[in-house]
């Protein structure tokens, strides 16, 4: 089963360079073992209010999570949207 | 470290609809990235190739050359030219395609492609390309296939898998699939990045080019898939290239090996024209030089040793610059014309040369009129000459098929022309991506002034309608505002340029990609003339006239009317009539003099001679009048003001306009006489100065020029002024031979309207649209020269209008097509089926020519049945009231009901007239303010020919039919308005506020009623508006 945060929950976030290195999750850092994936999404530019620009990771970690991460380009804050179970 | 990068798949906005960035843009980000190399690869053209290449020499980027081209299946694929060889080849794939489909619909085949290889590399296409769109659906087969082919075509060492990460979910995947894929090919990879924007903040523009494209908006392009979900096609630097390629850097490292590789010119000056065939024995140097030598012998009597030393430097230099034939085949265009009766004449700066004076090409003795060769033609010249051809509109289309015919489909094609975004459509198509609603762009559409889109947007941002549209967010106000800037200069679509024809040596197929034109037959060239005169091609303007049309039918009047053989192409030049209606300023329907700024100028000007007449075409136009060049030199004129020079030297030169530089051969002449530049030195100065250079440019000519003054013994202070004076005024100043060219047919045309105005008037009406004033002016003005004006008659006219004689003087009888709703069709089936025996009534009208109730209808109220009704009171009424009785069919037998006769109200005079505004735009006897000339002297009004005996500073109150409204954009906001009424016209001065203030009349009343100020100088007078209000229009 999927958990799925539509609204993202923010991380901290270790990054050396442009690489991630991991985050912490409520109070727990997770380290990063493997990005499986990553692409980006830039839209809704026309509603000020409802831009979406984001870089998606699908991260492996150490702690054996297999999650989906975003910063969001705009703040440069990291979130959470899904673990997969 | 990264390894450089070079892009090698990059559109422009010449991928119509799709690209975002000019190619001027992209050469500048790819100079700041410090790419040593671009390419251009727009969707199957070279549209803006010759930009892209100009523009990429002068910022020290290796421009390369290539195209995306589209299969007949749809898929993609990335070419470039490697060679001038491959660019030859590159051209005949894109035109293959081209030709092959309709128009905007390229049909191209692995087979021509094939066909045209060599000299090209291939790369293997974005995801719209075949054989990455085979690996998206896993079908290794087709991929593999495909993929094989196109080695096959192009050679291992000349075929690319072309690899694209866009930070897409499916990179990883793709990328893994197309190296394994070179691998077995034994190919080697490229990176590119699909560039459609120089930088990120284009992807807005993208967007809305996409739903433009797709006819939608914004959010419903994004839920239907339409829209790229990511910003990264733009010109990325080498380091975000290799930070994206970090696995891959020889995909980097090939974007270098094939920059280095290749290599295009795209200066064609070597090309030029296809040799022009003489006589046997002779070169096309001796064979110009004879046809000259002839024609000196017959223009000039006895011949002059100025004339003779003109002409052998002139052929010395056009045989020096290697441009004999090119002379020659204009010289047998304008034969060819002549031979079948087509008015034509050469304008332009090719009339300061004699050589095309004495071929006939253009109509002014350059000697005789102090022109100057070296405005067309130098030694020096770097850019190519340009003779620019009138002829009568109306015929003009046999003159471009002889063309075609002589020189041949392959050598021969019309220059196309990019029409770009105006303000109107850039409104209309942005709004309607940002999904504003229909009605509110409607309205802000029709509100704008401007036809530039970047005027536009600081008016909509200036005023930001929210309030006035609730329906709509201040913050969509911005986000329309801001892409309408972007918006400005981007091409909406291609169209063919007038009359811009362009003949080649080699086949035009190798020069540049044709493509099919809307016109049927009609094949264009991707570039425009500014394109094609970059590459060093020659075009010749091959232009309409309709005056020129005007003149042919009017000589044709006067020989049949009056047995006349008018030779207008020999008329002394010094009838005073002419000069009398000049000063008086009675020149509507006259070339060039017609204009409202022309009619102010005349009075104060009163030209005397032929002179007069050049210098008033060249000085009274915006450019002049708002470069203050007018006043001084009006001034001067009356002696209001001393005439002087800055340096005596420079008296021959001005003497003729006052001291005043108005012409730009005295912008030459006075960087010869002053600074001893060359002529050929003098023009470059000249046109540097009038494109407006840089200040580390212009400060570079200031200096040559004040060097080369004081070796002339003219001090320092005197040249920087006599430089500073030529600067400001060269940007303004007008090509003297070309206004003596348009001097002439203006002669042509008073002189025909002072001494044969019906026939004169009689020409226009058929010719329209054209000139300054709409028709029913033309008419009013022919009847304040006594020549009346009949209505359109069943009976009487012909399809075009007509002389008649009327009260034994010649009168116009309005032609049928004057009939609104009324085609050719029918208008030549109510004159065949007259024949010679005239309709005797109503019924017989209908029953021989059967035409539609509705069309009959509008005859009727147009006026055109009247003479079947005896009693001119009730006609039109008591004739629909008969058309309604009438039962006829349009083939087969009619049947007549009788009709009761019924004592009908008369047709009142405002609802007649209203009748004739609807259906012939015009009002043959009378005038619409006719209606209200009573209440209007009630209220302390008079017609227009009374303000001429008012004083300056009186006020007054006017009204009339508005037939003239102008907003030139360099009178600061001012607005020009012409009304008209039974006695004349009166010229209205709107300043900004109160345009403003009363907009919504100005704008858009049919009849105005102003109140203002006279303002008077002699004998010009015009109204400075303070109030105005709309007239109703006549209702019953």
């Amino acid at each position: 089963m999927t958990r799925l945060w539509p609204e993202g929950e923010q991380v901290e976030m270790w990054i050396k360079g442009e690489t991630p290195l991991g985050f912490v999750w409520q109070g727990t850092p997770h380290r990063i073992l493997e990005v499986c994936n990553r692409w980006r999404v830039h839209t809704y530019w026309w509603e000020p209010d409802e831009i979406v620009w984001r870089e998606y990771l699908k991260v492996s970690t150490a702690t054996g999570l297999l999650c989906l991460i975003y910063r969001d380009m705009l703040s440069d804050n990291w979130f959470l949207a899904r673990i997969y179970d | 470290m990264s390894v450089g990068y070079v892009e090698l798949h990059c559109h422009s906005f010449f991928s119509l609809l799709d690209g975002a960035s000019s190619p001027e843009a992209l050469i500048k980000r790819a100079t700041v990235l410090g790419y040593p190399a671009l390419a251009l690869t727009d969707h199957n053209g070279l549209y803006g190739a010759v930009r892209f290449w100009k523009a990429a020499k002068a910022g020290g980027v290796k421009p390369i050359i290539g195209a995306e081209v589209a299969l007949a299946d749809g898929y993609h694929l990335t070419l470039l030219a490697e060679s001038q060889y491959g660019y030859a080849n590159l051209c005949r794939i894109i035109s293959t395609g081209q030709l092959a489909g309709g128009k905007g619909q390229p049909q191209l085949t692995l087979k021509a492609i094939e066909r045209y290889a060599g000299g090209l590399i291939c790369l293997s296409g974005c995801r719209q390309g075949a054989i990455p769109s085979a690996l998206l659906v896993k079908d290794q087969l087709s991929a593999r296939r495909m993929a094989g082919q196109l080695r096959e075509i192009f050679g291992p060492d000349h075929f690319w898998i072309e690899i694209q990460r866009h930070y897409l979910p499916t990179d990883i995947q793709s990328t893994a699939d197309l190296v394994s894929l070179a691998q077995w090919l034994d190919v080697d990879i490229v990176a590119t990045n699909n560039v459609h924007y120089a930088e990120r903040p284009g992807q807005r523009l993208h967007d809305v080019l996409a739903c433009i494209r797709q006819h939608t908006t914004l959010p419903e392009a994004l839920t239907s898939g339409l829209l790229y979900s990511s910003s990264e096609r733009f010109l990325k630097s080498s380091q975000e290239m290799a930070t994206l390629f970090f696995d891959l850097p020889r995909a980097l490292q090939s974007t270098l090996r094939i920059a280095r590789r290749c290599n295009v010119s795209l200066d064609f000056s070597t090309q030029r024209l296809p040799s022009f065939s003489v006589p046997e024995g002779h070169t096309p140097e001796s064979y110009l030089r004879v046809l000259c030598e002839k024609g000196l012998r017959h223009k000039f009597d006895p011949i002059t040793p100025q004339a003779e030393a003109q002409l052998a430097h002139e052929l010395g230099v056009i045989e020096g610059v290697g441009l004999a034939g090119y002379f020659l085949v204009v010289w047998d265009i304008v034969r060819f014309a002549r031979s079948r009766g087509i008015r034509c004449q050469g304008r332009g700066s090719a009339a300061n040369s004699l050589v095309a004076y004495l071929l006939g090409i253009t109509p002014v003795d350059p000697l005789r009129h102090n022109l100057l060769f070296e405005r067309f033609l130098s030694q020096e010249t770097h850019t190519m000459p340009d003779i620019d051809v009138d002829f009568a509109a109306d015929r003009r289309e046999e003159v471009i098929q002889y063309v075609y015919e002589r020189y041949g489909e392959d050598h021969v094609g019309m220059v196309c022309n990019v029409v770009t975004y105006r303000a109107r459509s850039a409104v209309r198509d942005v709004a309607k991506a940002l999904a504003f609603p229909p009605d509110v762009i409607d309205q802000v559409a029709k509100s704008l002034d401007t036809h530039s889109a970047g005027v536009a947007a600081d008016a909509i941002e200036g005023q930001l309608p929210a309030k006035e549209f609730p329906a709509v967010a201040s913050l969509a106000w911005q986000l329309l505002s801001e892409l309408l800037r972007e918006m400005e200069g981007v091409p909406r679509h291609l169209s063919i340029h007038v009359g811009g024809m362009l003949i080649t040596a080699a086949p035009l197929v190798e020069v540049v990609p044709l493509e099919r034109a809307t016109m049927p037959g009609r094949v264009v060239v991707q570039w425009d003339k500014d394109s094609v005169e970059d590459a060093g091609l020659i075009k010749i303007d091959l232009l309409g006239l309709r005056t020129l049309g005007v003149i042919e039918e009017a000589l044709a009047h006067v020989r049949e009317q009056q047995g006349i053989a008018l030779d207008v192409d020999h008329l002394p030049l010094n009838d005073p009539v002419v000069y009398t209606m000049l000063q008086q300023a009675d020149t509507v329907g006259c070339f060039q003099v017609e204009s409202r700024a022309q009619v102010q100028m005349q009075p104060k000007m009163q030209p005397k001679c032929f002179e007069d007449i050049i210098i008033e075409v060249a000085l009274i136009r915006p450019g002049p009048i708002q470069g203050n060049m007018v006043h001084p030199y009006l001034r001067r004129r009356q002696g209001l003001e001393p005439v002087n020079y800055i340096h005596h030297t420079l008296e021959p030169v001005l003497a003729e306009t006052q001291g005043v530089v108005v012409f730009q051969e005295q912008v030459i002449r006075v960087a010869m006489v002053i600074a001893g530049f060359t002529p050929g030195e003098a023009d470059q100065l000249r046109r540097a100065m009038s494109r407006g250079r840089s200040q580390e440019a212009m400060a570079d000519l200031r200096d040559r020029f004040i060097t080369g003054a004081k070796s002339n013994g003219v001090d320092e202070a005197t040249g920087t002024e006599i430089f500073r004076q030529l600067a400001a005024f060269a940007g303004f100043g007008f090509c003297k031979s070309h206004a003596a060219a348009f001097a002439l047919v203006a002669y042509q045309t008073l002189y025909l309207k002072a001494h044969f105005p019906a026939a004169f008037y009689c020409a226009i009406l058929n010719h329209q649209p054209m000139g300054f004033y709409p028709p029913e002016v033309i008419i009013g003005d022919a009847k304040r020269h006594n020549v009346p004006i009949l209505p359109p008659d069943v009976n009487r006219s012909l399809a075009v209008c007509t002389l008649e004689r009327y009260d034994s003087s010649p009168a116009i009888r309005l032609g049928l097509s004057y009939v609104h709703g009324l085609g050719e069709a029918w208008q030549t089936r109510i004159v065949e089926r007259r024949g010679s025996c005239p309709f005797r009534n109503l019924s017989d009208f209908c029953r021989r020519t059967h035409l539609s109730r509705p069309v009959v209808e509008n005859l009727i109220r147009a006026g055109a049945t009247d003479g079947f009704c005896p009693e001119q009171g009730s006609a039109r009424r008591d004739l629909l009231w008969q058309l309604g009785g009438l039962s006829y069919q349009e083939e087969g037998l009619d049947i007549e009901v009788p009709v009761e006769p019924v004592a009908l109200p008369t047709l009142d005079l405002g609802e007649r007239m209203g009748w004739e505004y609807e259906l012939l735009g015009l009002v043959p006897d009378d005038h619409v303010m006719s209606l209200y000339r009573d209440e209007l002297a009630a209220h302390g009004l008079s017609e227009s020919h009374i303000l001429a005996e008012q004083p300056d500073g009186q006020r007054v109150r006017v009204a009339g039919r508005v037939v003239v409204r102008q907003r030139p954009s360099s009178a600061k906001g001012f607005v020009f308005i012409t009304l008209e009424d039974e006695t004349g016209l009166v010229n209205l001065v709107v300043r900004p506020q109160v345009y403003e203030q009363y907009r919504e009349a100005l704008r858009t009343a049919a009849l105005l009623l102003v109140e203002g100020r006279l303002q008077r100088e002699g004998a010009v007078f015009s109204v400075l508006v303070h109030s105005a209000v709309k007239l109703r229009w006549p209702t019953v």
